[in-house]
């Protein structure tokens, strides 16, 4: 558990001594307080709208991190050769894989709680209130959500040598199953044939991480999730992490690595 | 933690044969390493020699925990390489030294002091020890993407001496240095061997390695040619180290 | 030199300029009306950002709780937006009735990927209440800028705007920003004419729009356009309502006997019209 902390830290530092995070967090800002200055028939008391742009730029600005970030990890540790030095310590590939998720994910959780304040500052300031329990929980959620897509393109950084291409595959699959993942069983059911059950069989294996996605809640002010429901998809995520972990050990532990 | 157990050998290598597939369709294997048998002594200074291409760094590579042996086996203080925790009592120098460019000196050398699990109020000491040995210590807040190369490869050494390590791997230790450079990593071989430690190091430095080594060995097309002192062998071949390595790699001079 | 030769430069481009801003104007003029950047860069395409956005004030309607492309729609009909834009105003029957099992899309939950899915999303039918239904107007706004011509953008937001928000002067703006855009609108001017009898208390303009709205109902007929026969029907209504507020009788039997000939409920209005009739006389 030392190794993977002390890897852990190092991803943080990197994330927050470069400039992406600033950089997505200022946009989101900037277009959310523009979008806030706008009225619309003179209306100044229209929230929704302002929560749906914020929420968007905040799920795209996380995505973009959590992918980005995590995308490099491995492959730029190879390019810049600074893996080396590093696996020629006690470390086994095992606890560097664990440690690089580690990091994204810790790094993608800060990521959340700054902008999450900034929505809630901005709901508050219009709402004059702030539904504390179904913030927490689209938080926590979107958080664990983040997991699974760090495990995901983690498990890519191995397969694919270059992180742009890696990168680019993740948001395809990722945005691909929020916006249709849901949906497949209906698609199958439509097909019928081989082709449903092929469809069918993909439904049931991707990570569901439309589950994730509160948006819609906390746009139009609907009550909590129940406290069930919301453990479970984060015992989902977690199994799920920790398969797509195994597997990217599993690929890792045997690649040759020369110097 | 670990238990220190009382070899002879500090690096055993037994059989040590290593394949690496072709990596287009038709390519056919290649044979880095075959049937190798080594063993480095505790306290000796030890030579690893060879043209590019004989199979040194693959061997170095498998010690380290990079390569897998496709048969055979090497340990370290009688653990198996392929065990993280034989790399404990190891520093290890590559030949390019690249380090993690958003960290200073310090950082990065905490990071690795961490991982060896040296103790907090040890670590300090440690972390001024490294960067006064290798005079980065006016530099040590600095990131390390703005350190010259020269400075970089300080670093380097600093991390590699970071856990006072047993066993001490270098690759091409003097490589790109100037002379002065050159000096001082031999002035760091020879204090660590009066220490008692081990030094495994490859180099194309002949007139260095006669004048550090002890023991040397000569890998050519993945097979060890020769093994033995360095006083041995030159007086076996009755000249010096370089025309040894040159005879038995089979050059023939053109002239 | 170096002064001079800016110099030159700069007198070179300001002649070049003046000698092709008129040629450059006539351009302009010839390839029609002048269109923000944001449209110039989606082309035709705002059309379809149109529907997306009107449909978007649609899912706000319902807070969330709507069909995607992937719902299968048991039937096909106005959205709840549309429709309650149609309502009669206020007096008229109150809150249209919700639990309506057609329109719950979703159906059972297939398998327990989806039932779990369930819990994070909205999935009971709701309509706005009260002045909650600003939250739809961005996206009719949008809508309306995306695609000027879509009639039902300013219908609709008209409609919210006066009845639930108390707009009165926002929704006349908009209204007249539609005309702009659709002059021939005889929907646009039901609503008009609407915004000026039941917000503005001014029947005299009312009656006057209604009118214009009626006129160009039957010009668009002659055209053979197929003008929607309901909004005919409303126009009269309103004009018949407009009558019997300003004891008009002599219109009010006019407009009666025309609403007879396309209302579904005749009996009724043949009742209605005997009475004015009875009052006339005496």
């Amino acid at each position: 558990m030392n190794n993977v902390l002390a890897l852990a830290g190092v991803v943080i530092k990197e994330l927050y001594r470069r400039k992406d995070f600033y950089v997505l967090f200022v946009l989101t800002a900037v277009i959310t307080l523009m979008l806030g200055s706008v009225k619309f028939f003179n209306d100044d008391r229209i929230v929704r709208f302002l929560k749906d742009a914020c929420l968007l730029l905040i799920w795209i600005s996380s995505l973009v991190i959590a992918i980005t970030t995590t995308a490099r990890q491995i492959p730029e540790e190879r390019e810049s050769r600074t893996i080396f030095p590093l696996l020629a310590k006690p470390v086994s590939r095992a606890e560097l894989i664990m440690g690089k998720f580690l990091g994204c994910w810790l790094a993608c959780g800060l990521a959340l709680i700054v902008f999450y304040f900034f929505f809630g500052a901005i709901t508050a300031s219009r709402e004059h209130a702030l539904p504390a329990i179904i913030y927490l929980q689209a938080v926590w959620l979107h958080w664990i959500c983040l997991g699974i897509v760090v495990a995901l393109v983690l498990l890519g950084s191995v397969v694919f040598t270059a992180p742009s291409s890696n990168a680019t595959i993740s948001f395809i699959i990722v945005v691909g199953i929020m916006f249709c993942g849901g949906h497949l069983n209906k698609v199958a059911v439509h097909m019928g044939g081989m082709a449903g059950t092929i469809v069918y069989t993909i439904y049931y294996s991707i990570p569901h991480l439309e589950w994730y996605d509160l948006r819609e809640m906390l746009i139009h002010d609907w009550v909590r999730i129940p406290w069930l429901p919301c453990a479970e998809a984060t015992f989902y995520g977690v199994v799920y992490s920790t398969f797509l972990l195994g597997a990217t050990w599993l690929v890792f532990r045997r690649k040759t690595l020369t110097v | 933690m670990y238990a220190k157990q009382v070899v002879n050998a500090v690096v055993e290598i037994n059989d040590l044969r290593v394949v690496f597939p072709g990596r287009e369709l038709r390519e056919r294997p290649k044979l880095a390493v075959d049937g190798l048998n080594l063993q480095v002594r505790s306290g000796e200074v030890f030579g690893f020699l060879g043209p590019n291409g004989a199979g040194k760094t693959t061997t170095m590579n498998v010690l380290l925990g990079f390569v897998n042996p496709s048969s055979g086996s090497a340990s370290i203080f009688g653990v198996d390489v392929r065990q993280p925790i034989a790399r404990q009592r190891i520093g290890y120098l590559p030949e390019l030294t690249y380090y993690y460019k958003f960290l200073s000196t310090e950082e990065l050398l905490r990071f690795y002091a961490r991982i060896f699990r040296i103790p907090r109020d040890e670590r300090e000491k440690r972390i001024d020890a490294a960067l006064k040995l290798v005079e980065l210590e006016s530099a040590r807040k600095r990131l390390i993407k703005t350190y010259s190369k020269g400075m970089q490869q300080r670093v380097g050494l600093a991390q590699a001496l970071i856990n006072d390590p047993d066993l001490l791997i270098l690759d091409e230790p003097t490589s790109g240095l100037d002379p002065l450079g050159r000096m001082k990593v031999r002035e760091i071989i020879t204090r660590l061997k009066e220490r008692g430690k081990t030094v495994f190091f490859s180099s194309h430095e002949l007139g260095e390695v006669e004048t550090v080594c002890d023991r040397v060995a000569i890998l050519h097309e993945g097979h060890l040619q020769v093994e033995g002192r360095v006083d041995d062998l030159v007086q076996k071949y009755q000249c010096n180290l370089e025309n040894v390595f040159l005879k038995i790699i089979g050059y023939q001079p053109t002239s | 030199m170096n002064r001079l030769v800016l110099l030159l430069l700069f007198v070179g481009c300001l002649t070049l300029a003046t000698q092709f801003a008129p040629v450059f104007e006539s351009v302009q003029a010839r390839s029609g009306p002048e269109v923000g950047p944001l449209l110039a860069l989606v082309g035709d395409s705002r059309r379809l950002f149109a529907n997306h956005f009107f449909t978007m004030a649609d899912n706000y309607f319902h807070s969330g709780f709507y069909p995607t492309i992937f719902d299968a729609r048991k039937k096909e009909g106005p959205s709840h937006l549309d429709v309650a834009s149609h309502e009669e105003p206020a007096g008229a029957k109150a809150g249209q009735e919700e639990a309506d099992d057609d329109d719950n899309f979703m159906g059972k939950p297939k398998d327990w990927i989806e039932k779990l899915g369930r819990n994070f999303f909205p999935t009971t039918h709701t309509h706005l209440e009260g002045t909650d239904a600003r939250e739809i107007l961005p996206w009719l706004k949008l809508s309306a800028e995306m695609d000027p011509h879509l009639i039902g953008t300013y219908v609709t937001a008209s409609y919210w705007l006066r009845t639930r928000l108390n707009k009165p002067d926002e929704a006349e703006d908009f209204l007249r920003q539609g005309l702009r855009a659709n002059p021939d609108s005889h929907e646009i001017l039901l609503e008009l004419g609407r915004v000026y009898f039941y917000d503005k208390k001014n029947p005299g303009v009312a009656r006057n729009i209604w009118d214009t709205a009626l006129q160009k109902w039957h010009e668009q007929d002659q055209a053979k356009q197929n003008p929607n026969p309901h909004v005919r029907e409303e126009i009269l209504g309103e004009l018949v309502r407009a009558d019997q507020q300003s004891g008009d009788y002599k219109r009010l039997l006019a407009d009666l006997e025309e609403l007879e000939k396309i209302s579904p409920s005749k009996e009724s209005i043949e009742k209605y019209i005997q009475d004015v009739k009875f009052k006339m006389a005496h």
